[in-house]
């Protein structure tokens, strides 16, 4: 049985003056998936997202969210998603509890109604300690943990996120990354942009990358390492590395190099391009002595694939 | 090579210079100018001197441009780098605080003084057209620019001042109220409480100083300097006392501005909307907090958070109450002579004043209020970028609108409290100018007339907020001035030679309402696709 599609987006168009922002763009994105919408600066994310929220009408091709066209049906749209911009579009004048209360009033909830659903997404977010708050006190990651709270007050099904990281300390970062797993396990769609494409690996199921306005790669994540023109690399990470002799590794059939990681710490195994298994790899590591403490695919090739498909240079 | 005192300012005016905007605004005012003298020349047979009262609009509308939104533009030049945060980066590339004041201000002097210069071939014509000398030309202008120096530089002080544009406009506006009104006001209780009752003489050194100050205040203004060159047969001096007297004070301003500079904008703090008046919390002060959001959920933080919400009401019903004890206070004073007076005053004739006056000072800040709120109600969800939350809301813009107006609603409830009570204590005199007027079928025309060009001009100044950053309400009260001149001279133009008739009268007044129903209906759609646009574009 096929999934339903929580957004589709055929031949999409838009032009600003003399600039196409976007260009035929064509995608899909499954229902309660995590989505990465990748491309360099310039490439025509924020306009795709804007289009999406029904924010920009697209001037040429298709856009559905959950079967819903984003030019006729924008109201039923709107109640579906919960929109985040790239900057911080809040009223940072009111209480953490009156902005949440107002936008829950926005689309009609009721008092108790608002009331539960605001305990509930203060809890998830981890802001119960501040709903009363001027917004304008709070710190950036805390200003995007509410941005993030008053997205779902109305418990949308599809969540549009643009760039929601940028900005944020390393700790503040991993800490929305573990809310929007949460977020992915309650069943909501998320679709969320970056140009660092390293940043989203773990998170996304699937990724869409563009460059200047065209889409360059739209699938699965982990068939984009398929999609590699080099070999494929595994990184293995040892406790005692001197004890370890890496050398061995090469008589196994169907690895191509081995070379000791920048840090010093474990060796990065690149296979020679025959399908071989990684299991196979890690069990010769273990016959030969080696102490692992960490075995996984090299996510550098990640950025190389993003490179790849990307072009150099800023869009004129 | 550019002195590195003026590269801030060279830059500036290139950058001036390279914009379309700069001459499309020009070219804008100069057709307008050839439209109203086209009118002004048309009209010649009705007046005996028809270049003097084109020029006499002129320089009236120019001093009013100047008053309001020129010094509203100079008011921001520092405000607006300091709400981008990039006063710092200013500082840091080397800039001194005289090179970043001649940048900002002296640049916005300068494109304010072409805009002035480019109607000086027009305003010749007015020679030709009979009624004024070229002396009164080169001294009007004259006048134009050092009054344009002088607001230049006293809105500058407070851009230097004030950390917000709006603050700094509002400072500089009431710097210029208050020395436009304080000498006249000074000196006539100077003269009324100190001469004549206190027993004090012109001779002592304290009147003196005083009055003469009033009085150098006073040949300051450019009322006083206007009132002196459209006299007719004014034969000079070119340069009044009023042009010198403005350089000063701009100078002193300036170098004012220039020794506050650097303490003013030491700390530099993140802008961000305020709260005004509402509590957050506290058991006392609950009854004025915003309580839980209405179903009305737009128009629940209009009301609060634009309009200053319950406490903004009460402090409205505290000065209202005060301004009606203030206005029947100086109505009784009035007709007692300030107690001079031995028979006793006519109460009735009291009552019936202070409610005249209680009306007409309620509709005039009503007026001013509701053109303020129209500056802002879309305005600040652009300038605080939340006007993409607000649009991506399940409703159509339309009735997005309409819930925002509906929060303004309240916040008159004070101005409509008092207006009753005006009209309850005038309401003779009131019943008898509501007859006389609304009785006859051309005052209720005019009168239909006249509220549909206040919703042109609410219409127009929301409309115009969403393209200039500061000073929509003055503009398009400016717009609405020339416009209201242009159809005063097609009605001339009309009826020129031929009389104008009372069914002809009401036909034109309900067509040109029907016009301006149409303009402010024109405006609002303008209004909403505006907003729709700004949306999708907000970053």
């Amino acid at each position: 049985m096929s999934m339903e599609q929580a957004i589709s987006v055929t031949g999409l168009t838009h032009q600003f003056k003399r600039t196409r922002a976007v260009d035929g763009m064509s995608f899909e994105v499954e229902e309660g998936s995590i989505h990465g919408f990748v491309g360099p600066n310039g490439a025509g994310k924020t306009t795709t997202l804007r289009i999406l929220a029904t924010l920009l009408p697209p001037q040429q091709g298709n856009v559905k969210v959950h079967g819903s066209d984003v030019r006729r049906d924008y109201k039923r749209v709107r109640r579906l998603i919960g929109y985040m911009p790239d900057h911080f579009s809040m009223y940072r004048q009111m209480t953490v509890f009156e902005y949440l209360d107002f936008f829950g009033a926005a689309y009609g909830m009721v008092p108790a109604d608002r009331t539960r659903v605001i305990e509930d997404v203060l809890a998830l977010t981890d802001m119960e300690g501040r709903r009363g708050d001027l917004i304008k006190a709070l710190s950036r990651g805390m200003q995007q943990r509410v941005s993030l709270a008053r997205v779902l007050v109305h418990d949308p099904r599809l969540l549009l996120l643009d760039e929601p990281a940028s900005g944020l300390d390393p700790r503040a970062r991993i800490e929305l990354m573990e809310i929007l797993r949460e977020l992915s396990k309650m069943g909501k769609t998320i679709f969320i942009s970056s140009h660092i494409l390293s940043e989203l690996a773990e998170l996304c199921d699937s990724v869409t990358i563009i460059d200047r306005g065209h889409v360059k790669y739209s699938g699965r994540m982990r068939d984009l390492a398929a999609q590699d023109s080099r070999n494929r690399r595994y990184v293995l990470q040892l406790e005692d590395h001197a004890a370890f002799p890496a050398e061995t590794l090469l008589r196994e059939k169907g690895i191509a190099r081995v070379e000791p990681l920048v840090d010093g710490n474990g060796v990065m195994i690149e296979f020679d391009g025959e399908i071989i298994s990684p299991t196979g790899v890690l069990r010769r590591a273990l016959d030969a002595g080696a102490q692992v403490a960490l075995f996984k695919p090299d996510v550098r090739h990640l950025n190389q694939a993003f490179l790849e498909l990307t072009e150099a240079g800023v869009p004129s | 090579m550019t002195f590195p005192v003026l590269a801030f300012f060279a830059r500036t005016m290139r950058e001036q210079a390279r914009s379309w905007r700069t001459y499309a605004f020009r070219g804008v005012l100069g057709l307008l100018l050839w439209v109203i003298l086209g009118f002004n020349h048309a009209a010649r047979l009705l007046s005996n001197a028809p270049g003097r009262e084109f020029f006499a609009a002129l320089v009236w509308a120019d001093i009013w441009v100047l008053g309001t939104v020129a010094l509203v533009y100079f008011a921001t030049a520092i405000t607006e780098e300091k709400e981008e945060m990039t006063l710092g980066l200013l500082k840091m590339a080397g800039l001194n605080p005289l090179s970043i004041l001649m940048g900002k201000s002296t640049s916005r002097l300068l494109a304010m003084g072409m805009l002035l210069l480019v109607q000086l071939p027009f305003a010749v014509l007015a020679v030709t057209l009979g009624g004024v000398s070229i002396v009164q030309v080169l001294a009007a202008y004259l006048m134009l620019i050092a009054f344009a120096w002088f607001l230049c530089n006293l809105a500058l002080l407070c851009s230097v001042v004030a950390q917000r544009g709006r603050s700094a406009a509002a400072l500089a506006v009431a710097a210029l109220v208050a020395f436009l009104l304080l000498p006249w006001a000074v000196s006539g209780l100077v003269s009324e409480f100190l001469v004549n009752r206190g027993g004090w003489t012109d001779e002592q050194l304290l009147i003196r100083v005083v009055t003469g100050a009033c009085e150098s205040m006073i040949a300051t203004s450019p009322f006083t300097r206007v009132e002196e060159i459209m006299r007719i047969g004014f034969a000079g001096p070119v340069v009044g006392y009023q042009a010198v007297a403005s350089f000063f004070w701009g100078l002193a301003f300036f170098l004012l501005s220039w020794v506050l500079f650097n303490p003013c904008t030491r700390r530099q703090k993140l802008a961000s909307p305020a709260r005004g008046l509402i509590p957050k919390s506290g058991i006392l002060l609950r009854p004025l907090g915003v309580g839980r959001t209405w179903r009305s959920a737009l128009a629940w933080k209009e009301f609060h958070f634009m309009t200053g919400g319950k406490a903004q009401i009460v402090l409205k019903s505290i000065v209202f109450a005060l301004a009606l004890v203030a206005v029947g206070a100086l109505m009784y004073g009035l007709a007692t002579d300030f107690g001079t007076r031995k028979r006793p005053p006519d109460m009735e004739d009291v009552r019936q004043t202070t409610g005249i006056a209680l009306v007409v000072g309620i509709l005039l800040v009503t007026v001013i209020e509701m053109g303020v709120y129209a500056s802002r109600l879309f305005s600040s969800e652009v300038k605080w970028k939340t006007l993409s939350g607000v649009m991506g809301l399940p409703v159509s813009v339309g009735s997005l609108v309409w819930d925002k107006i509906k929060g303004c609603v309240p916040t008159f409830m004070p101005n409509l409290v008092l207006f009753c009570v005006g009209v309850f204590l005038g309401r003779e005199p009131i019943a008898e100018f509501l007859t006389e007027v609304l009785g006859e079928e051309e005052g209720f025309a005019a009168f239909i007339y006249l509220c549909g060009q206040f919703l042109l001009f609410l219409n127009l100044t929301a409309f115009l907020s969403l393209y200039v950053k500061w000073g929509a309400f003055a503009l398009a009260a400016l717009l609405q001035i020339i416009g209201q001149q242009l159809v005063i001279m097609f009605l001339a133009v009309l009826t020129m030679g031929s009389g104008f008739g009372a069914d002809a009268f009401i036909g034109f007044t309900m067509f040109m309402t029907l016009l301006t129903l149409g303009l402010a209906f024109l405006f609002g759609v303008l209004t909403t696709t505006r907003l729709a646009t700004l949306a999708g574009r907000e970053a």
